[in-house]
Order: structure tokens, then sequence, then C-alpha cells
């Protein structure tokens, strides 16, 4: 093997097999023919129409599932209000919607409650079992993980939290924002972990001491301006959005950090089911999971490798992921500590 | 005749032709129809239960669980109820003040460059009520807000303040610049048909300005004045925008943040049933209020001021008030419609950058040119005007006729009517759009997913339109309609060419805050949007929650731009030219 043109062909098939090992592993899992029979009916079908709670979540999929799939078009639509709609559509016998995405517990459990959950071809896609929730309906597809976000203009590094209690400090009077509906979701998740009366006297101290404000208002603003200088309880989505934005924060992993699952499913009733059936396990692909990492869309779950996945373990955080099992105490914690922040209860 | 003599009794009966009671049965048969699908929503959801149960699914029961959960609670009735009642008494005092000194300036003196500011006045009903409130903290945080950032560098001063728009003050100073526009239309349209001879008299006979001001005028514009009080008291008691972003970070808690709550998806899905409950006290407040207005204006005959008499509306000179009274408006718009305007306009070409010299270099087109460049954009922007239009003509129309059944005729029932017209204000759009979304995927007639569910959805507002047309009509003598049936005239003719030209101000101000309450409604589009039926403030609120701010910014100034020239055009056509 002394010619050189020989040894790099040697270098490159070496290097070739070994990729093909790789990506024969990552396809493994799925079962190609099943999903070529499945794109046939699917193109015959001519659509599909995928709901999510916001445009950003659902921007990828139109741009390119057409790319793996052609023939099919995509119809997409966004709104934080899909679940009554659906419902009240199902009952008057009105099927508008193929595929579903949305958080497990405020978005998919009602609709598996109501039988109008199909089960979803995450065998024929190879989704592992951990990734598929509620009886194999739906499958997760990236979590949003809860930290604080600063404005590195207003707040020094020798300031930054560790914990979500260094936030009760005096420094901190005065210069808290968070979510009306993210911040009670934040307690009912402590909860989980903390006993009622450490939650208690911590929402009580945010609210009536470190006055947290509490808009209903595009955070990044309230960031950017400097009327308020550390966000408790957004995701790290949204930093390197508002990054993105030109406002310069950053995100810090917390003691505990708790994760909504985002899922999707396919309906029962689709009217393009077979359409509904690719598209669901197309957004479970390593193509989809690419594409929603460049959202900042990460898997946050116990098997995943993900860049932010690896960040935060390193960060000594516990993880507190959302499941369907601890949905039930989460919406009883929640009675016991939104009333306090809202003012119904001193 | 004899069925007309009977639904129609008194000496109307017999002007008014099978063709006037098909035209007011009409109108009475269709207001009945758009409210009462909102109405029995909101009244069977309340006591339909559990909370995890939509009102409407067939495993939901009879529950008076929802009451329990709202009223069963002391810091409702030690905290959150005074606090709503002085918010809503504050920002109600605070907006009739402005308005009324607004709407006589406009409408009864000489005040240079009336038009423009009729419309300028107009600004803050344009400009979502979120964007408002979002605009209010971005001048008056108290610590980067842009007005107190410039008073501590002009004086030096150090720490936040010295505004804090965080407070009660705040809150009512804000929401009451945000009332102001509604009120100033609903008194615009009373000071502007009101007959000058009276007040006239009383100078020649001596009265000073302020005697004739409370012995002559107040009284004699009492229904005027009284309807949009009451409504403004209504919507200050419901509005639940300015408190969630102004108010709750001050812990200031009042009635309407509840609903905010519980229509927000929670845990899984919204609790209609609490919306419900919470709102139902809207409906006993608005009845104790109608029957309050109803005993103040029981002689109607008190408030006529246009007879068949002609009269020129005489202007009052301003002389040396000419300039204070600019200066008060100027005042005025600058904090509650230009400032807000320009944050609006400043965001869409620089996000959220504070205003600065160097900040004008990130200027960027870029939000409007991808707006121009989706087709999708368009057909809202039609869809919009279809729908703002529509609804905003036939809920004028039909409050036109149901205030015409109230003044001029005893129609049996008509009592009920105007209380049924008026719990219109108290039905929160989340309702409304669920109550029509549920009529209309039950009815076969195809509407659904369409804009004309949109206008048909819109069409529940009486309380305003019936309440306006009233006190215009309040103010007609009906000897000018008896003088067209005497020569012949039929009821539709007399209505047509007689009562809706006298009544222009009146409709003018229903039509305008109707479309203009149109153009910027969202809840009621999200709940049963689809593709075919988009309109522009869906567009602006998934822009928003989609954090793509510049664009959503940029769509609020061009619902400004769109809306500005339809009110110009409106006074022009509906307003008599008597200058």
């Amino acid at each position: 093997m002394k010619h050189p043109i020989f040894k790099k062909l040697l270098v490159l098939s070496f290097t070739g097999f070994i990729a093909g090992i790789f990506s024969a592993s990552a396809e493994a899992g799925m079962d190609k023919a099943a999903i070529d029979a499945i794109y046939q009916k699917a193109k015959k079908e001519g659509t599909v129409v995928v709901w999510g709670p916001q445009k950003n979540t659902l921007d990828y999929i139109e741009k390119n599932f057409n790319k793996d799939y052609p023939g099919i078009k995509v119809v997409t639509a966004a709104s934080l209000r899909s679940g009554p709609k659906i419902i009240a559509e199902a009952k008057a016998g009105k099927h508008n919607l193929d595929v579903f995405i949305f958080p497990i517990s405020s978005g998919m459990l009602p609709l598996y409650q109501r039988k109008l959950l199909a089960k979803g071809p995450w065998n024929e896609f190879g989704v592992p079992k951990e990734k598929q929730f509620l009886d194999g309906h739906v499958a997760g597809l990236n979590n949003l993980a809860y930290v604080v976000v600063y404005n590195t203009k207003f707040v020094k590094p020798e300031e930054v939290p560790n914990k979500w209690e260094d936030l009760l400090h005096p420094r901190w009077k005065g210069r808290l924002l968070g979510s009306p509906f993210l911040f009670p979701h934040l307690m009912s998740y402590f909860n989980l972990v903390w006993p009622d009366d450490r939650v208690a006297a911590y929402t009580r101290k945010m609210v009536n001491e470190q006055k947290i404000l509490l808009p209903r208002g595009p955070r990044e603003g309230f960031l950017k301006s400097g009327e308020r200088h550390l966000v408790v309880g957004d995701f790290t989505q949204l930093s390197k959005i508002y990054r993105d934005h030109g406002v310069p924060t950053k995100y810090k992993f917390m003691d505990l950090t708790p994760s909504p699952q985002f899922t999707s499913a396919v309906m029962a009733n689709a009217p393009h089911p077979n359409a509904g059936q690719l598209m669901a396990g197309w957004l479970t692909t390593d193509t989809a999971v690419k594409l929603r990492k460049q959202k900042y869309m990460f898997d946050l779950t116990p098997s995943s490798n993900s860049e932010l996945a690896k960040e935060m373990r390193s960060s000594g955080t516990k993880h507190i992921l959302e499941t369907a099992e601890n949905f039930k105490p989460r919406k009883v914690n929640l009675k016991k500590f939104k009333p306090i922040i809202t003012g119904r209860k001193k | 005749m004899t069925a007309i003599a009977v639904l129609f009794p008194g000496r109307w009966a017999g002007d008014l032709g099978v063709r006037g009671v098909l035209v007011l049965g009409a109108a009475v048969v269709a207001a009945l129809y758009f409210i009462s699908a909102p109405l029995f929503t909101m009244v069977l959801s309340a006591f339909r239960g559990p909370e995890d149960m939509l009102p409407f699914e067939d495993a939901a029961e009879w529950t008076l669980g929802h009451f329990a959960e709202v009223y069963i609670n002391p810091v409702l009735y030690q905290e959150i109820i005074p606090q709503t009642f002085i918010f809503a008494f504050g920002a109600v005092t605070v907006a009739f003040l402005i308005a009324f000194t607004l709407a006589w300036l406009v409408e009864r003196t000489d005040l240079p460059g009336r038009n423009v500011i009729f419309t300028l006045i107009l600004f803050p009903l344009l400009v979502p009520t979120m964007m408002l409130g979002i605009a209010w903290v971005f001048m008056f945080g108290p610590n980067a807000g842009w007005i107190n950032q410039a008073i501590r560098f002009l004086f030096g001063m150090e720490g936040g303040g010295p505004f804090n728009i965080f407070s009660m003050t705040g809150l009512i100073f804000a929401q009451g610049a945000a009332l102001v526009p509604f009120v100033f239309l609903l008194l615009a349209a009373a000071l502007r048909s009101m007959n000058p001879s009276l007040e006239e008299a009383s100078a020649a006979s001596g009265a000073s300005p302020m005697t004739t001001f409370f012995r002559i005028t107040l009284p004699i514009l009492r229904p005027g004045i009284l309807a949009p009080l009451i409504l403004a008291f209504l919507v200050a008691m419901e509005q639940f925008e300015l408190p969630l972003i102004v108010g709750l970070p001050a812990r200031i808690n009042v009635f309407s943040i509840r609903i905010f709550f519980e229509l927000s998806p929670d845990t899984e899905l919204p609790v209609y049933g609490r919306a419900a409950a919470l709102a139902l006290p809207f409906l006993f407040i608005g009845i104790l209020l109608l029957l309050a207005y109803n005993h103040m204006i029981r002689r109607a005959d008190n408030f006529v001021t246009v007879t068949g008499k002609g009269y020129r509306p005489e202007r009052f000179r301003l002389g040396k008030w000419k300039w204070p009274s600019l200066l008060f408006v100027a005042v005025f718009l600058a904090f509650a419609a230009i400032l807000p305007a320009l944050v609006l306009l400043w965001t869409s070409f620089f996000g959220f950058n504070p205003p600065s010299y160097n900040a004008l270099a990130n200027m960027s087109f870029k939000p409007y040119i991808e707006l121009f460049q989706e087709e999708r954009f368009y057909k809202a922007i039609g869809n919009t005007f279809i729908v703002a239009g529509g609804s905003a003509i036939v809920v004028t129309l039909i409050g036109a006729m149901l205030a015409w059944i109230l003044v001029r005729t005893k129609m049996p029932g008509r009592v009920i009517l105007d209380f049924v017209s008026f719990f219109s204000i108290g039905i929160p759009s989340v309702i409304a759009g669920l109550a029509a979304m549920l009529l209309y995927l039950s009815l076969p007639i195809g509407v659904y997913g369409t804009v004309w569910v949109l206008i048909l959805a819109y069409s529940y507002r009486f309380a305003v339109t019936t309440r306006l047309n009233r006190a215009g009509l309040m103010q007609l003598h009906k000897e000018l309609e008896e003088a067209s049936y005497a020569a012949g005239g039929t009821w539709i003719t007399t209505v047509r060419r007689i009562v809706l030209p006298l009544m222009g101000p009146s409709l003018l101000a229903c039509l305008v805050l109707l479309f203009i309450i149109g153009f910027r409604e969202f809840t009621i589009p999200l709940i049963l949007m689809s593709e075919d039926n988009m309109v522009l403030s869906v567009i602006l609120w998934r822009l928003f929650e989609n954090l793509e701010l510049s664009k959503a910014a940029a769509v609020g100034v061009l619902i400004i731009l769109f809306v500005i020239p339809i009110i110009f055009l409106m006074r022009r056509i509906l307003l008599p030219k008597t200058e």
C-alpha cells in the first residue's frame, strides 16, 4: 500500500463504511417499506393540516416537509386556544385537523381523554418506547426548560443567581419579571420537590416583597428597556430569540429545571389520515430534530444527547420532566399557589 | 291593522303600515337572535361543570360549583370588590371630565382644526389595549420609562420615578385615557344635536354662562350624558387588559383579572363556566344602572332640542380661551394618543430599542416588506373591512330601529327588549365567540369558517347603539315625524328621509365605534379562525405571540392608517353640512 491514491481510497472507503454503520443505526428502527406505503396513500390525499401553539413551532414544517415528501400540501395554523375548538368541532362531526402539536398535559391529555387521538406510526418510524406517551397515542418532540433569563447589561456576573431562592435577596427587589401564565406553573413544578409551606413562602415573597412584575406583554421589551433585569421562569429558547432580536441576554440553569414536554399526535378522524400519519412520523425523524434545533427546540429527555441536554446535566440541576403521571399533582399544586399570585389569596 | 294596533298601541299604529311593522319586527327578531346565543351560553355555562369539562359536552353536569369557587372568598369582599369600584369610578371620572371638555370644544366652539382633532382623539381606540398598556409602561415605568428618564436627566434626579405607572393612580389615569375616545364619541353626538336656542334664551335673560351650563345645558343633555357614563362604567368594570399589565404588578386586584386567568389555558381547558360565573354580576349591575337611567330620563319631552322650527347650531367663540383650550387638547392628545401611536410606530421600525440618535441607524423596513409580501395579509385586509363594516352597519341599523320602538311606541315587552339589548355589554367576547362557534357548527347554513360567521358573531353589541340612538332620538321632537305623516309620507319614508338624517351624529358615533371595535376585535376571530376568514387583528395577535413584535407593531400602525380615512369619510357623509 505504498501508492498515495490507494491510501486515500482506503481511508475514504473506511470512512464511508463507518458513516454507513452510523446512518444505518439511525435509520435502523424505521420500516422504510411501510413508510413508503403510507406516503403513496398520503400523496393521493394531497394535503395535511397541522395545528400547533405558535407559529415558530410550525414554520420549519411548512418549509421542509415537502423536501422529504413532495406532492403533499402543508397547511398550518397556530393558536394557543385550539383545544375547545377541536372538541367542539368533533362534537359537531367536523374534523378539520390531521396532526396536533402541543404540550402533553395542557393540550394532548384532554383530547386523549375524549378519544380524539389515533395511535401514531411510531413503530414504523422507529420512535423508542420511552418517547411514546399516552398509550402510544403521542410522541415526544422537544422540551422547554424553565431557567432565569437576564439582561447582561443590567446584571453583573457576580449577581447571577444559582438557585431560585437566591432571587429572594433584597438586591432583586423591583428588578424581576415573569409571566402571569408561566410563573404559577413554575410554582406547581417546585411543589413536586419542595413542601407546600416552602413554595407558599417563596410565592408570597416574590409577589409581595420582591414585587415581581407579571405583565401580560412581551418580556423582551421590559428586559431590553431595563425596566426589569431578569425573568424568573422563562425558557432557554426564548433567551436565544431575545438575543437574535438584539437584547443582550443569557440564561442560567437553577437548582431545579422544570421541563414541559411538547408532543405530536394524529387525530382520530383526520380528514387526511395517511398524510397525518406521515407528518406525525416525519416530526420524529432526525431531519425534523435537526430543524427544531435550529429553532432552539431541543429534546431534554434522559436518553437525549442534544447540546442543551448535556449543558443542563453538566449544570448539576435537578430536572423535572413533564409527564402525564405528574400532571395530576401539578394541577393540584397550581390551585394552591395561583391564587396567591393572582391576589385571590393572601 | 288590528294586529298592528295590538303590537304598537297608540296613535302611531296607523302610521306604521305593514311594511313598517315588518321592518321593526325583523329588527326585533334579529336583535333577539344575535344576542340570545351569547347570553344563553353565558348563563348556561355558569351552571355547567366540572372545570375539566367544557359546558357543551355531554359529560358536563349542572353545578353551583363555579359560584362557590368564585364568591365564597373573603378576599373578594375585603379587597377585590372595593378596588374594582375605586378603579372603575376613578377611570370613569377621569374619562368623563376629559371627554366632556373635548366634546364641548370640538362640537360647540370655534376651536381650530376640529375635524383633525376629532380623528386624533379616537387614536387610543385604534391601538389594541394591550399595546396601549405596554406603551404606557415604556413611557412611565418607574425604572426605565422614557418620560421618567427624560425628567430625571433634565432635573438631575437619581433613583426611580418620578412617575410610577404601577400604582392605582397610574392605572386609573391609563384606563381613563383609554376610555376617553369611547366617551367622547358618545358625548360629541349628543352635543352636536343640541339646539342652542335654549342656551341663547338663557343668556338673553341675563344668566351667566355657568348658570346656563348647569341649569339648562346639563339637564337637557341628561340622556346623552348618562348613556356614556353607564356604558363607560360597565366597560371599565370588565376591562382586564390594563389591570393585567399595569395593575397586577402593583398588586391591584380587580374583578375582571380573574376572567382572564380562567380563560387562559391553565392545565387543560379554559374554564368557561367560572368565567361566566364571574361575568354574570355585570349583567345585574347593568340592570340596576339601566333602571336608574330609565328613571332619570322618564320624561322624554324634557330632552327635545330638535324641532320642526329650523335652527342653526352656533358655535361659541373661545376668544382668549382659544390657546388654553388648544393646550388642553394638545396635552391630552400628546399623552393619550400621539405618544402611544409613536411608540407603536417606533417599535415597528426599531423594535424595543429606546429612542435615541444612535438607534436611528438600526431603522428597518423589513417588518413592512415581509407583511406586504404575504398573500394572506391582503386577504386579511379585505376580510377585516368586510367584517368590521358589515357588522357595524347591521348593529347600527338594528339599534336605531330598537331605539325607535323604545322611544316612540308602547309596544308590550319593549322594556324587556331594552334590558336584553343592554345585556350585550356584560358578555365577554370569548363567551360570544364560543356561542357563535357552537351555534354555527350545528346550524346547517354553511357559514362556519367564512367571513359571514364573523359578521354574525360580532353583531351582538346592541348596548351602545340602542343607548346612543335612543338618546339621539329623544332629542328629536315627534312633530317632525307627524308632519311627514300628515303630508302623506309612509313610516319607512319618514324614517329614511327625516329621522335617520337627523340622527346622523348618533348614527355616526355608533358606526365609527363599532367599526373600530370590529377592526381590533381579536378574541372572536381567534376562536372562529380558518384560512378563509383571517383578519388583521388575528395576524397581529399571532405575530405578538410568536415574538415578532416589530411586525405586530407594523400591523398595528397599518390598522390606524386604514381606519383614519374611514372616520373622515363617515363624518363627511353622515353629518349635516351646517358650517
